[in-house]
């Protein structure tokens, strides 16, 4: 009798292995999401497609993780207001995708708001569209080597934005566009102080970074003391390569694209 | 066998049958129209305490359809396959840098040609890795100060035996020799002018039409194969949006081209581009479907997730494709084989 289980138990093994080796399963690639602009003042339009047969693509406007019972994709979303949209893709016989999170960012107003200056000038390398064009509304894409170049680069160790608003502001908070790709030595600033007339109104210090090898770009967010600001002086100190990346030790470069002040209302 | 073993396997073989069909294992198929493939993603897999990879960048199949890949790891350059995936050779251990691999047959007698991109230089060499030739950075013309300038990506044979280089990842130049190795003509450059290249990182002679040889030269990141002729006159652009394509291997009327990465260029979102032969997408396998409105390709993007970032193809007298990948985790090349 034993030797009958042993049969079964090792004929199982054998099977499994030779299908496993037959057949493997794959992925869904994670859905395409086109924007008309990431940066909007009165709305956004928002289209997603797979293009896979029987895929089903789901989404989230709330910030929270996408799963099989999240809203079905039918048509384009129009979107008015900030949103935290995350998208995923399911197919009945492939491996759902990774999820895709997304940023709309709904501006104060559309007026240009401020001018921009840097200590030091950005890398001439990455020069942008010039230091205005931190306040342009418009993102790059996170292939920042496409042109036209839409990301300023700095690799210092520390880096000084002087903004001057055309009049007086109630700002509650400053959104600084970044880009992160850990490979081409590009991080997350470690810390962003923002000060007027020598004091302290705001600050936002990173957390614990983990290690990726995708590219991405996020908003950091730092809360301000609220109150009317003509002149903000915005220190950043990059992060320093960290154990383990080909760099080790070495200043990280800053890519920006775009800074947004949030009045309140 | 014993009367028990016999039963226990017969009810395994049953069991597993029965829950693998409950689980609907199909195989893929991928592709689109008359070009699609099932996967073998396991065809090319070595052990990698012998016959490690870091890169695999290209392949070529020699008169005997042995498939040659070229790696930039030196414990060995090239690796020598058959059909079924088993290794026959293995060696060099001088190209760090090894990037591009042509093959041309000269007087029934293969040769290959090797660009190196630490190395700065190109290298022609038998089947055996002899050395017959080298082109050094072109430092004695006005284009080149420094060897380090020339990062030569890809070479193309022509018919007559000419030589032609793509620096792709240096000055996006290219070079012209006759087969003695004497430098005919340099044309291309850095920019955005439709006879300039961003990332000029393949080149392919052109001969499916009769008449004139000419010239198919990536520009990767501008997504679009460029045509020259043999002078480098430039003569138009085959504009493929979405899909960063690496060089253009021609096999019968069709063009091939590994496509490394997609859509806004991400990583990971490699597929593979088939051209018919009137320079018309009509299949990306791991894409999506090539769809032309007005007499313009749609945006590719890849669909399904079969390929990290392929770097070059090569085809076999089936048409198989067998893909060779940059940055995949030190894998080896994949199998697609033709339905």
């Amino acid at each position: 009798m034993i030797r009958f289980y042993q049969a079964v138990f090792f004929g199982l093994l054998l099977t499994i292995n030779l299908h496993g080796q037959a057949s493997v399963r794959f992925q869904l690639s994670p859905p395409q999401v086109e924007i008309d602009s990431f940066l909007f003042f009165a709305e956004a339009k928002v289209k997603m497609y797979l293009d896979y047969p029987q895929t089903i693509i789901r989404f989230t406007t709330n910030g929270q993780p996408v799963d099989s019972n999240s809203t079905i994709y039918q048509r384009p979303l129009r979107v008015s207001q900030s949103t935290n949209l995350r998208v995923k893709a399911y197919h009945p016989h492939l491996i759902a995708s990774e999820e895709v999170g997304l940023e709309l960012r709904q501006l104060p107003r559309a007026e240009k708001l401020m001018e921009i200056h840097s200590l030091p000038s950005p890398d001439q390398r990455y020069p942008g569209q010039g230091l205005q064009s931190l306040s342009d509304a418009k993102k790059g894409p996170v292939n920042f080597s496409k042109e036209p170049h839409s990301w300023l680069g700095w690799q210092v160790d520390t880096l000084v934005l002087f903004l001057e608003f055309e009049e007086a502001l109630f700002l509650r908070q400053l959104s600084f566009s970044v880009l992160e790709h850990q490979p081409s030595w590009i991080f997350s600033p470690c810390k962003i102080i923002v000060s007027f007339e020598g004091t302290t109104v705001g600050s936002w210090e990173i957390g614990d970074a983990e290690q990726t090898s995708m590219v991405s770009a996020q908003f950091l967010e730092v809360p301000l003391q609220e109150q009317d600001y003509q002149k903000l002086k915005v220190t950043i100190i990059p992060a320093v390569l960290p154990p383990g990346h080909p760099g080790q030790g070495e200043v990280a470069w800053i890519f920006m694209d775009e800074i947004i002040p949030q009045i309140k209302r | 066998m014993d009367r028990r073993k016999f039963l226990g396997l017969s009810v395994s073989g049953l069991l597993t049958k029965t829950w693998l069909d409950w689980t609907n294992d199909e195989e893929l198929i991928i592709g689109h129209g008359d070009y699609r493939y099932t996967v073998d993603v396991n065809w090319g897999a070595l052990n990698p305490h012998f016959f490690p990879v870091k890169d695999c960048h290209e392949m070529v199949i020699d008169q005997s359809g042995r498939i040659i890949l070229l790696t930039n790891h030196t414990r060995n350059n090239l690796l020598i396959y058959d059909r079924s995936g088993k290794l026959l050779e293995a060696w060099g251990k001088d190209y760090p840098g090894a990037h591009g691999l042509s093959l041309q047959e000269q007087g029934g007698t293969d040769f290959l040609y090797l660009t190196d991109t630490v190395r700065h230089e190109v290298i022609k060499t038998d089947l055996k890795g002899r050395v017959i030739m080298r082109l050094p950075a072109p430092v004695e013309t006005k284009y080149y100060d420094k060897p380090e300038e020339y990062l030569p990506t890809e070479t193309a044979i022509a018919r007559n035996g000419d030589i032609f280089v793509a620096d792709g990842y240096g000055k996006q130049y290219i070079l012209h020799y006759n087969a003695m190795g004497q430098l005919l003509n340099i044309f291309g450059g850095k920019g955005t002018a439709p006879h300039q290249f961003s990332n000029a990182h393949g080149i392919a002679v052109d001969n499916r039409h009769g008449g004139e040889e000419k010239l198919l030269i990536t520009a990767r990141q501008q997504n679009a194969l460029k045509v020259f002729d043999r002078q480098g006159n430039y003569q138009e652009t085959i504009s493929l949006p979405g899909a960063y394509i690496c060089r253009p291997v021609i096999h019968q009327k069709q063009i091939y081209l590994a496509t490394i990465w997609s859509g806004e260029g991400k990583a990971n979102s490699g597929f593979i581009s088939i051209l018919d032969e009137h320079n018309h997408l009509v299949s990306a396998p791991g894409g999506s479907a090539p769809r032309y409105f007005d007499g313009q390709l749609q945006k590719m993007h890849q669909a399904l997730q079969v390929f990290k970032h392929p770097h070059d193809v090569c085809i076999d007298s089936d048409e198989n494709i067998y893909v060779a990948q940059w940055n995949s985790g030190a894998t080896y090349p994949i199998k697609l084989t033709r339905v």
